[in-house]
Protein backbone atom coordinates (compact mmCIF):
# COMPACT_ATOMS: atom_id res chain seq x y z
CA UNK A 1 0.00 0.00 0.00
CA UNK A 2 2.95 2.62 1.03
CA UNK A 3 4.72 1.51 -2.37
CA UNK A 4 1.14 2.12 -4.11
CA UNK A 5 1.26 5.65 -2.57
CA UNK A 6 4.45 6.76 -3.12
CA UNK A 7 4.24 5.96 -7.09
CA UNK A 8 1.08 7.61 -7.19
CA UNK A 9 2.56 11.11 -5.58
CA UNK A 10 5.30 10.41 -7.41
CA UNK A 11 2.97 10.69 -11.04
CA UNK A 12 1.62 13.20 -12.91
CA UNK A 13 -1.54 13.27 -11.59
CA UNK A 14 -0.96 14.74 -8.01
CA UNK A 15 1.60 17.11 -9.86
CA UNK A 16 -1.71 18.35 -12.25
CA UNK A 17 -2.89 21.48 -11.78
CA UNK A 18 -5.92 23.62 -14.12
CA UNK A 19 -3.13 24.90 -16.24
CA UNK A 20 -1.85 21.40 -16.90
CA UNK A 21 -5.21 20.12 -17.57
CA UNK A 22 -6.12 23.44 -20.07
CA UNK A 23 -2.93 22.84 -21.74
CA UNK A 24 -3.08 19.98 -22.49
CA UNK A 25 -7.02 20.55 -23.58
CA UNK A 26 -5.67 23.18 -25.90
CA UNK A 27 -3.14 20.55 -27.18
CA UNK A 28 -6.26 18.48 -28.00
CA UNK A 29 -8.32 21.11 -29.61
CA UNK A 30 -5.25 21.12 -31.98
CA UNK A 31 -5.51 17.98 -32.78
CA UNK A 32 -8.98 17.91 -33.48
CA UNK A 33 -9.48 20.70 -35.33
CA UNK A 34 -6.28 19.42 -37.55
CA UNK A 35 -7.79 15.58 -37.89
CA UNK A 36 -11.53 16.69 -38.16
CA UNK A 37 -11.76 20.23 -40.11
CA UNK A 38 -8.38 19.87 -41.68
CA UNK A 39 -6.73 23.19 -40.53
CA UNK A 40 -2.85 23.09 -41.01
CA UNK A 41 -2.64 19.20 -40.35
CA UNK A 42 1.36 19.07 -40.73
CA UNK A 43 1.44 21.71 -38.18
CA UNK A 44 -1.06 21.19 -36.06
CA UNK A 45 -0.91 17.86 -34.82
CA UNK A 46 3.22 18.27 -34.08
CA UNK A 47 2.15 21.43 -32.19
CA UNK A 48 -0.58 19.89 -30.42
CA UNK A 49 0.79 16.46 -29.49
CA UNK A 50 4.40 19.14 -27.92
CA UNK A 51 1.72 21.10 -26.14
CA UNK A 52 0.33 17.93 -24.52
CA UNK A 53 3.92 16.62 -23.95
CA UNK A 54 5.08 19.40 -22.32
CA UNK A 55 2.58 20.02 -19.97
CA UNK A 56 2.33 16.59 -18.31
CA UNK A 57 3.43 17.38 -15.33
CA UNK A 58 6.42 16.00 -13.37
CA UNK A 59 6.93 15.59 -9.66
CA UNK A 60 10.53 17.96 -9.24
CA UNK A 61 10.65 18.97 -13.11
CA UNK A 62 11.54 15.43 -13.83
CA UNK A 63 14.25 16.76 -16.55
CA UNK A 64 12.79 15.66 -19.18
CA UNK A 65 11.58 18.96 -20.86
CA UNK A 66 12.63 21.83 -23.39
CA UNK A 67 14.31 23.78 -20.53
CA UNK A 68 16.04 21.01 -18.57
CA UNK A 69 19.51 20.93 -19.82
CA UNK A 70 20.75 17.36 -21.40
CA UNK A 71 17.55 16.24 -21.92
CA UNK A 72 16.73 15.25 -25.57
CA UNK A 73 13.76 17.72 -25.83
CA UNK A 74 16.35 20.16 -24.96
CA UNK A 75 18.56 19.36 -27.76
CA UNK A 76 15.51 19.62 -30.50
CA UNK A 77 14.42 22.61 -28.94
CA UNK A 78 18.31 24.13 -29.46
CA UNK A 79 17.30 24.55 -33.28
CA UNK A 80 14.00 26.44 -32.21
CA UNK A 81 16.10 28.52 -29.58
CA UNK A 82 18.75 29.51 -31.82
CA UNK A 83 16.92 30.06 -34.93
CA UNK A 84 18.19 26.69 -37.13
CA UNK A 85 15.13 25.95 -38.23
CA UNK A 86 13.48 28.22 -39.85
CA UNK A 87 15.77 28.69 -42.39
CA UNK A 88 16.26 25.68 -43.11
CA UNK A 89 11.95 25.71 -43.42
CA UNK A 90 12.92 28.27 -45.83
CA UNK A 91 15.43 26.49 -48.38
CA UNK A 92 12.22 24.42 -48.62
CA UNK A 93 9.71 26.12 -49.61
CA UNK A 94 11.95 27.81 -52.02
CA UNK A 95 12.64 24.42 -53.69
CA UNK A 96 8.62 23.78 -53.83
CA UNK A 97 7.66 27.69 -55.12
CA UNK A 98 7.37 28.23 -57.98
CA UNK A 99 7.68 32.08 -58.84
CA UNK A 100 5.80 31.86 -62.28
CA UNK A 101 2.88 34.27 -61.38
CA UNK A 102 5.17 36.44 -60.09
CA UNK A 103 7.33 36.76 -62.82
CA UNK A 104 4.58 36.63 -65.36
CA UNK A 105 2.76 39.82 -63.57
CA UNK A 106 5.27 42.06 -61.57
CA UNK A 107 3.23 44.69 -60.30
CA UNK A 108 1.46 42.26 -58.08
CA UNK A 109 4.29 42.12 -55.84
CA UNK A 110 3.90 45.35 -54.27
CA UNK A 111 0.79 43.74 -52.97
CA UNK A 112 3.45 41.61 -50.98
CA UNK A 113 4.66 44.52 -49.35
CA UNK A 114 1.74 46.30 -48.75
CA UNK A 115 0.70 43.80 -46.61
CA UNK A 116 3.27 43.94 -44.45
CA UNK A 117 1.48 47.54 -42.97
CA UNK A 118 0.43 44.87 -40.55
CA UNK A 119 3.72 44.23 -39.22
CA UNK A 120 4.63 48.27 -38.77
CA UNK A 121 1.41 49.31 -37.16
CA UNK A 122 1.01 46.22 -34.88
CA UNK A 123 4.32 47.11 -33.69
CA UNK A 124 3.32 50.60 -32.75
CA UNK A 125 0.65 49.12 -30.79
CA UNK A 126 2.58 46.24 -29.21
CA UNK A 127 4.83 49.31 -27.58
CA UNK A 128 1.69 51.49 -26.81
CA UNK A 129 0.33 48.50 -24.62
CA UNK A 130 3.55 48.43 -22.82
CA UNK A 131 5.83 46.15 -24.41
CA UNK A 132 9.54 46.45 -24.69
CA UNK A 133 10.84 47.47 -28.41
CA UNK A 134 12.12 44.04 -28.74
CA UNK A 135 9.26 42.33 -27.74
CA UNK A 136 7.13 44.66 -29.81
CA UNK A 137 9.00 43.52 -32.74
CA UNK A 138 8.73 40.07 -32.25
CA UNK A 139 4.91 40.42 -31.48
CA UNK A 140 4.18 42.30 -34.40
CA UNK A 141 5.77 39.71 -36.68
CA UNK A 142 3.04 37.38 -36.03
CA UNK A 143 1.02 39.72 -38.67
CA UNK A 144 3.29 38.58 -41.51
CA UNK A 145 1.37 35.30 -41.21
CA UNK A 146 4.64 33.21 -41.51
CA UNK A 147 5.32 30.87 -38.84
CA UNK A 148 9.16 29.94 -39.37
CA UNK A 149 9.66 34.01 -39.74
CA UNK A 150 8.15 34.65 -36.57
CA UNK A 151 10.03 31.87 -35.01
CA UNK A 152 13.02 33.17 -36.09
CA UNK A 153 12.80 37.14 -35.09
CA UNK A 154 11.20 35.99 -32.21
CA UNK A 155 14.02 33.28 -31.20
CA UNK A 156 16.47 36.59 -31.51
CA UNK A 157 14.40 39.12 -29.74
CA UNK A 158 12.88 37.84 -27.39
CA UNK A 159 13.15 34.15 -26.84
CA UNK A 160 11.09 34.07 -23.53
CA UNK A 161 7.89 34.81 -25.44
CA UNK A 162 8.86 32.33 -28.55
CA UNK A 163 6.32 29.97 -27.60
CA UNK A 164 3.43 32.28 -27.38
CA UNK A 165 4.18 34.13 -30.19
CA UNK A 166 4.86 30.58 -32.79
CA UNK A 167 1.31 29.44 -31.33
CA UNK A 168 -0.08 32.68 -32.11
CA UNK A 169 1.49 32.54 -35.97
CA UNK A 170 0.35 29.08 -36.25
CA UNK A 171 -3.01 29.29 -35.36
CA UNK A 172 -3.75 32.24 -37.30
CA UNK A 173 -2.08 30.57 -40.66
CA UNK A 174 -4.94 27.60 -39.87
CA UNK A 175 -7.68 30.27 -39.11
CA UNK A 176 -7.24 32.05 -42.66
CA UNK A 177 -10.20 30.99 -44.39
CA UNK A 178 -12.29 32.33 -41.39
CA UNK A 179 -10.47 35.47 -40.32
CA UNK A 180 -9.87 36.83 -43.90
CA UNK A 181 -13.12 36.68 -45.85
CA UNK A 182 -14.81 38.94 -43.82
CA UNK A 183 -12.47 41.95 -43.57
CA UNK A 184 -12.21 41.03 -47.64
CA UNK A 185 -16.08 40.86 -48.22
CA UNK A 186 -16.34 44.34 -45.98
CA UNK A 187 -13.49 46.61 -48.04
CA UNK A 188 -14.03 45.59 -51.90
CA UNK A 189 -17.41 45.89 -53.75
CA UNK A 190 -19.38 42.77 -55.75
CA UNK A 191 -18.41 44.50 -58.64
CA UNK A 192 -14.47 44.72 -57.84
CA UNK A 193 -14.78 40.94 -56.37
CA UNK A 194 -16.23 40.26 -60.01
CA UNK A 195 -13.25 41.78 -61.74
CA UNK A 196 -11.72 38.62 -63.97
CA UNK A 197 -8.10 39.80 -64.63
CA UNK A 198 -5.90 39.56 -67.64
CA UNK A 199 -4.33 35.80 -68.54
CA UNK A 200 -0.50 35.83 -67.08
CA UNK A 201 2.04 35.84 -69.86
CA UNK A 202 4.28 32.32 -70.01
CA UNK A 203 6.93 32.85 -68.46
CA UNK A 204 10.93 31.14 -69.58
CA UNK A 205 12.62 29.04 -68.23
CA UNK A 206 15.78 31.25 -68.11
CA UNK A 207 13.56 33.73 -66.34
CA UNK A 208 12.90 31.27 -63.67
CA UNK A 209 16.83 30.68 -63.36
CA UNK A 210 18.21 34.05 -63.31
CA UNK A 211 14.94 35.77 -60.83
CA UNK A 212 16.28 33.96 -57.55
CA UNK A 213 20.17 35.19 -58.10
CA UNK A 214 18.49 38.50 -59.15
CA UNK A 215 16.01 39.11 -56.57
CA UNK A 216 18.53 37.86 -53.29
CA UNK A 217 21.44 39.94 -54.31
CA UNK A 218 18.55 42.74 -54.51
CA UNK A 219 17.04 42.07 -51.10
CA UNK A 220 19.81 41.42 -49.41
CA UNK A 221 21.30 44.31 -50.65
CA UNK A 222 18.73 46.52 -49.04
CA UNK A 223 18.44 44.71 -46.11
CA UNK A 224 21.18 42.72 -45.47
CA UNK A 225 19.83 41.33 -42.32
CA UNK A 226 17.46 39.42 -44.06
CA UNK A 227 19.57 37.45 -45.77
CA UNK A 228 19.49 34.18 -43.75
CA UNK A 229 15.79 33.49 -44.67
CA UNK A 230 15.53 35.11 -48.12
CA UNK A 231 19.06 33.74 -49.08
CA UNK A 232 17.95 30.20 -48.12
CA UNK A 233 14.29 30.60 -50.05
CA UNK A 234 15.95 31.77 -53.07
CA UNK A 235 18.51 29.30 -53.15
CA UNK A 236 16.06 26.61 -52.62
CA UNK A 237 14.39 27.64 -55.86
CA UNK A 238 17.41 27.71 -57.42
CA UNK A 239 17.94 24.25 -57.08
CA UNK A 240 14.64 24.32 -57.87
CA UNK A 241 15.35 25.89 -61.62
CA UNK A 242 18.61 25.51 -62.61
CA UNK A 243 17.62 21.87 -63.63
CA UNK A 244 20.56 20.64 -62.75
CA UNK A 245 20.07 20.13 -59.01
CA UNK A 246 16.57 18.20 -58.90
CA UNK A 247 17.75 15.48 -56.16
CA UNK A 248 18.73 18.36 -54.09
CA UNK A 249 15.71 20.59 -54.56
CA UNK A 250 13.58 17.09 -54.34
CA UNK A 251 15.13 16.32 -50.92
CA UNK A 252 14.88 19.93 -49.56
CA UNK A 253 11.16 19.87 -50.50
CA UNK A 254 10.21 16.59 -49.04
CA UNK A 255 12.47 14.86 -47.08
CA UNK A 256 14.14 17.80 -45.17
CA UNK A 257 11.28 20.34 -44.87
CA UNK A 258 8.96 17.32 -43.39
CA UNK A 259 11.48 15.90 -40.74
CA UNK A 260 12.52 20.13 -40.03
CA UNK A 261 8.72 20.46 -39.53
CA UNK A 262 8.49 18.04 -37.36
CA UNK A 263 11.07 18.83 -35.04
CA UNK A 264 10.34 21.96 -35.15
CA UNK A 265 6.47 21.72 -34.51
CA UNK A 266 6.87 19.48 -32.13
CA UNK A 267 9.49 21.30 -30.17
CA UNK A 268 7.53 24.68 -30.19
CA UNK A 269 4.33 22.76 -28.83
CA UNK A 270 6.61 21.13 -26.03
CA UNK A 271 8.01 24.82 -24.95
CA UNK A 272 4.53 25.89 -24.17
CA UNK A 273 4.35 25.62 -20.42
CA UNK A 274 1.09 26.92 -18.57
CA UNK A 275 2.91 28.52 -15.91
CA UNK A 276 4.23 31.23 -18.92
CA UNK A 277 1.75 30.55 -21.37
CA UNK A 278 -1.42 31.51 -18.97
CA UNK A 279 -0.76 34.47 -18.44
CA UNK A 280 -2.13 38.53 -19.12
CA UNK A 281 1.06 38.55 -21.59
CA UNK A 282 0.03 35.53 -23.34
CA UNK A 283 -3.35 37.31 -23.85
CA UNK A 284 -2.05 40.74 -25.59
CA UNK A 285 -0.05 38.53 -27.78
CA UNK A 286 -3.09 36.30 -29.19
CA UNK A 287 -5.14 40.01 -29.45
CA UNK A 288 -2.28 41.84 -31.04
CA UNK A 289 -1.43 38.95 -33.38
CA UNK A 290 -5.06 38.73 -34.68
CA UNK A 291 -5.05 42.60 -34.90
CA UNK A 292 -1.96 42.51 -37.03
CA UNK A 293 -3.71 39.94 -38.87
CA UNK A 294 -6.20 41.78 -39.92
CA UNK A 295 -4.77 45.03 -40.49
CA UNK A 296 -2.08 42.60 -43.32
CA UNK A 297 -5.40 41.62 -44.49
CA UNK A 298 -6.35 45.22 -44.98
CA UNK A 299 -3.57 46.62 -45.72
CA UNK A 300 -3.40 44.46 -49.04
CA UNK A 301 -7.02 44.61 -50.37
CA UNK A 302 -7.00 48.32 -50.37
CA UNK A 303 -3.11 48.81 -51.95
CA UNK A 304 -4.84 46.73 -55.06
CA UNK A 305 -7.94 48.94 -54.98
CA UNK A 306 -5.27 51.98 -54.97
CA UNK A 307 -3.48 50.76 -57.69
CA UNK A 308 -6.57 49.97 -59.61
CA UNK A 309 -7.04 53.89 -59.78
CA UNK A 310 -3.86 53.90 -62.53
CA UNK A 311 -3.67 50.89 -64.20
CA UNK A 312 -5.58 49.44 -67.06
CA UNK A 313 -5.37 46.51 -66.34
CA UNK A 314 -7.62 45.99 -62.92
CA UNK A 315 -6.77 43.77 -60.00
CA UNK A 316 -9.22 41.86 -58.46
CA UNK A 317 -8.68 43.44 -55.20
CA UNK A 318 -9.57 39.74 -53.28
CA UNK A 319 -5.78 38.96 -53.91
CA UNK A 320 -4.57 41.53 -52.63
CA UNK A 321 -5.32 39.60 -48.98
CA UNK A 322 -2.92 36.84 -50.06
CA UNK A 323 -0.30 39.33 -49.85
CA UNK A 324 -0.16 38.13 -46.12
CA UNK A 325 2.10 35.13 -46.67
CA UNK A 326 0.73 31.96 -45.28
CA UNK A 327 1.38 30.19 -48.46
CA UNK A 328 -1.03 28.74 -50.28
CA UNK A 329 -4.01 29.41 -47.68
CA UNK A 330 -4.33 32.91 -48.28
CA UNK A 331 -3.68 32.39 -52.21
CA UNK A 332 -7.12 29.68 -52.35
CA UNK A 333 -8.85 31.78 -49.86
CA UNK A 334 -9.01 34.78 -53.05
CA UNK A 335 -10.23 31.84 -55.18
CA UNK A 336 -13.07 31.04 -53.26
CA UNK A 337 -14.03 34.47 -52.63
CA UNK A 338 -13.64 35.28 -55.84
CA UNK A 339 -15.12 32.05 -56.81
CA UNK A 340 -18.44 32.57 -54.76
CA UNK A 341 -19.28 35.60 -57.06
CA UNK A 342 -18.20 33.92 -60.31
CA UNK A 343 -17.85 30.77 -60.80
CA UNK A 344 -16.26 30.99 -63.61
CA UNK A 345 -13.72 33.28 -62.43
CA UNK A 346 -10.11 31.67 -61.82
CA UNK A 347 -7.50 34.28 -59.27
CA UNK A 348 -5.59 31.36 -57.66
CA UNK A 349 -2.53 31.70 -59.83
CA UNK A 350 -2.55 35.36 -59.94
CA UNK A 351 -3.53 35.35 -55.88
CA UNK A 352 -0.32 33.22 -55.68
CA UNK A 353 1.77 36.28 -57.11
CA UNK A 354 1.39 38.50 -53.77
CA UNK A 355 1.08 35.42 -51.72
CA UNK A 356 5.24 34.30 -52.70
CA UNK A 357 5.51 38.09 -52.18
CA UNK A 358 4.56 38.25 -48.91
CA UNK A 359 6.86 35.96 -48.24
CA UNK A 360 9.37 37.59 -49.08
CA UNK A 361 8.01 40.82 -47.61
CA UNK A 362 7.36 39.31 -44.37
CA UNK A 363 11.55 37.59 -44.34
CA UNK A 364 12.26 41.34 -45.40
CA UNK A 365 10.58 42.92 -42.34
CA UNK A 366 11.59 40.65 -40.20
CA UNK A 367 15.57 41.29 -41.14
CA UNK A 368 14.92 44.95 -40.58
CA UNK A 369 13.40 44.71 -37.09
CA UNK A 370 15.91 42.06 -35.85
CA UNK A 371 18.91 44.99 -37.13
CA UNK A 372 16.80 47.95 -35.65
CA UNK A 373 15.59 46.10 -32.09
CA UNK A 374 17.89 43.69 -31.38
CA UNK A 375 18.56 44.46 -27.66
CA UNK A 376 16.38 46.84 -27.55
CA UNK B 1 5.96 44.45 -19.57
CA UNK B 2 7.93 48.14 -19.23
CA UNK B 3 6.91 50.33 -16.32
CA UNK B 4 2.71 51.22 -16.80
CA UNK B 5 3.33 55.45 -15.72
CA UNK B 6 3.76 56.15 -19.04
CA UNK B 7 0.97 56.86 -21.31
CA UNK B 8 0.86 54.74 -24.97
CA UNK B 9 2.48 57.34 -26.75
CA UNK B 10 4.96 58.76 -24.84
CA UNK B 11 5.87 54.77 -24.93
CA UNK B 12 6.03 54.43 -29.01
CA UNK B 13 7.51 58.03 -29.39
CA UNK B 14 10.12 56.99 -26.62
CA UNK B 15 11.10 53.58 -28.33
CA UNK B 16 11.43 55.78 -31.61
CA UNK B 17 8.18 53.23 -32.73
CA UNK B 18 7.25 55.97 -35.53
CA UNK B 19 10.56 55.64 -37.36
CA UNK B 20 10.80 52.08 -36.65
CA UNK B 21 7.28 51.78 -38.32
CA UNK B 22 7.90 54.04 -41.21
CA UNK B 23 11.81 52.93 -41.98
CA UNK B 24 10.68 49.64 -42.15
CA UNK B 25 7.58 49.88 -44.45
CA UNK B 26 9.46 52.00 -46.65
CA UNK B 27 12.72 49.77 -46.98
CA UNK B 28 10.04 46.34 -47.72
CA UNK B 29 8.57 48.56 -50.10
CA UNK B 30 11.72 49.87 -51.51
CA UNK B 31 13.49 46.00 -51.78
CA UNK B 32 10.15 44.52 -53.43
CA UNK B 33 9.44 47.55 -55.81
CA UNK B 34 13.26 46.90 -57.16
CA UNK B 35 12.69 43.13 -56.95
CA UNK B 36 8.95 44.13 -59.39
CA UNK B 37 11.41 46.38 -61.93
CA UNK B 38 13.60 43.49 -62.13
CA UNK B 39 11.25 41.26 -63.18
CA UNK B 40 9.95 43.55 -65.50
CA UNK B 41 13.19 43.87 -67.30
CA UNK B 42 13.65 40.51 -67.28
CA UNK B 43 12.74 39.25 -70.23
CA UNK B 44 15.15 42.08 -71.95
CA UNK B 45 18.33 40.66 -69.53
CA UNK B 46 17.09 37.17 -71.05
CA UNK B 47 17.20 37.74 -74.56
CA UNK B 48 20.24 39.96 -74.19
CA UNK B 49 22.17 37.00 -72.46
CA UNK B 50 20.64 34.53 -75.77
CA UNK B 51 21.93 31.22 -75.60
CA UNK B 52 24.13 30.93 -72.04
CA UNK B 53 21.32 29.86 -70.27
CA UNK B 54 19.86 26.59 -70.83
CA UNK B 55 15.98 27.46 -71.96
CA UNK B 56 14.98 23.65 -70.79
CA UNK B 57 16.47 22.36 -67.85
CA UNK B 58 18.41 19.62 -67.90
CA UNK B 59 17.53 16.20 -67.11
CA UNK B 60 19.39 14.95 -63.59
CA UNK B 61 18.74 11.58 -63.97
CA UNK B 62 20.18 11.61 -67.53
CA UNK B 63 18.02 8.84 -68.97
CA UNK B 64 15.51 10.14 -71.40
CA UNK B 65 17.88 12.62 -73.68
CA UNK B 66 18.17 11.24 -77.32
CA UNK B 67 21.83 10.99 -76.64
CA UNK B 68 21.20 9.18 -73.67
CA UNK B 69 18.52 6.87 -75.11
CA UNK B 70 20.86 6.10 -77.89
CA UNK B 71 23.69 5.20 -75.82
CA UNK B 72 21.52 2.79 -73.60
CA UNK B 73 20.10 1.46 -77.15
CA UNK B 74 23.91 0.78 -78.04
CA UNK B 75 24.97 -0.68 -74.94
CA UNK B 76 21.90 -3.08 -75.04
CA UNK B 77 22.22 -4.12 -78.51
CA UNK B 78 25.99 -4.97 -77.48
CA UNK B 79 24.87 -7.06 -74.39
CA UNK B 80 22.37 -8.78 -76.65
CA UNK B 81 25.11 -9.84 -79.76
CA UNK B 82 27.53 -10.89 -77.84
CA UNK B 83 25.51 -13.09 -75.44
CA UNK B 84 24.50 -14.33 -79.22
CA UNK B 85 27.91 -14.21 -80.11
CA UNK B 86 28.35 -17.20 -77.08
CA UNK B 87 25.76 -19.44 -77.82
Amino acid sequence: MTILYEFLSASGLAAATWGHAVMILIGMVMIILAIVRRYEPLLLVPIGFGIMLGNIPMMGGGGHGVYDEGSVLYYIYFGVREGVFPPLIFLGIGAMTDFSAMLSNPRLVLLGAAAQIGIFLTLLGAMAIGFTPAESGAIAIIGGADGPTAIFLSSKLAPHLLAMIAIASYSYMALVPIIQPPIMRLFTTRQERLIRMAPPRAVSQREKIIFPIVAFIIAAMIAPDSIVLVGMLFFGNLLKECGVTERLANTARTSMIDIVTILLGFSVGASTQASAFLTLESLFIFTLGVVSFCIATTGGVLFAKFLNLFVKDKINPLIGAAGVSAVPMAARVAQVEAHREDPRNFLLFHAMAPNVAGVLGSAIAAGILWSVLVGG
Amino acid sequence: MSNPLYTGWQRILEGQGLEVAFTGMFIVFLALAAISFCIAMLPRVVAALGGMLPEHPHNPTGTDSPQDDEAVAAAIGFALNEKNNHR
